[in-house]
């Protein structure tokens, strides 16, 4: 169980500190392309305003 | 006998989780909360109790990392049957960030546990137990030394042309 938190954690993690890139879904086809899910989106995000108020406290000692 | 290691008849036998009515379990019901937004939600009071904060801080002080800790929650939700273990996954990399805060906030000292370990320098206990087998395999004489000892060999003879010459010598060459 571990280890599977370990592999969640450091794939979030990389790609959190992955530059930005287009993540648009664009097609030329009939199915659009699948966006991520709203989870992954949630988790990301509340990662980063975690990291954020960590970053802000830290400034701010 | 040491009474330790006496076996224990009053521990459950193999199976006997089956035997029970299905369901019966709350992590065999339904889960509470579905959602991650809400898993995460259901951990937040956790962090406003000040007597387990302390308690995961005393831990973190110790040298235990925060997954272990992390992993500890999750299956204690599962366990209560608030959430899936999916779920609870999901949920695990906010709980880790969060408990960095906290550690971070009140100066406690913290390993995550996702550290890879590179370049690990043997302990001097380790060396030192190397070096002592080392030491012993020298001392102790090898099968072929003890044969030596009982009965010394002749120096072996180096061959020679003198045999090539005697026949040749014979045969009138």
């Amino acid at each position: 169980m571990s280890q599977h938190i370990i592999k969640m954690y450091n794939k979030i993690d990389a790609q959190i500190r992955k530059a930005p890139t287009d993540t648009s879904a664009k097609s030329n086809g009939l199915i659009s392309k699948r966006e991520n899910s709203d989870e992954d989106t949630d988790i990301i995000h509340y990662i980063k305003q975690l990291r954020k108020m960590r970053e802000g406290n830290n400034e701010s000692k | 006998m040491n009474p330790s290691k006496e076996p224990t008849f009053d521990a459950p036998i193999p199976g006997q989780s089956l035997t029970g009515e299905l369901g019966s379990k709350p992590w065999e019901k339904p889960p509470k909360l579905n959602t991650v937004n809400e898993v995460i939600g259901s951990y937040m009071p956790v962090f406003e109790d000040k007597d387990m904060v302390t308690e995961i801080l005393n831990q973190m002080e110790s040298g235990i990392p925060i997954i272990p800790i992390v992993n500890l929650l999750i299956k204690a939700g599962v366990m209560d049957g608030d959430h899936s273990l999916d779920t609870g996954l999901l949920a695990a990399p906010v709980l880790i960030e969060m408990l960095i805060n906290v550690a971070e906030a009140s100066e406690v000292k913290y390993k995550i546990g996702n550290e890879t370990k590179k370049n690990v320098e043997p302990s001097m206990s380790a060396i030192s137990l190397a070096l002592r087998d080392f030491d012993d395999v020298e001392e102790e004489p090898t099968l072929e030394e003890e044969i030596m000892e009982v009965s010394p060999m002749e120096p072996p003879v180096e061959p020679s042309m003198g045999l090539m010459t005697k026949r040749g010598e014979e045969d009138g060459i």
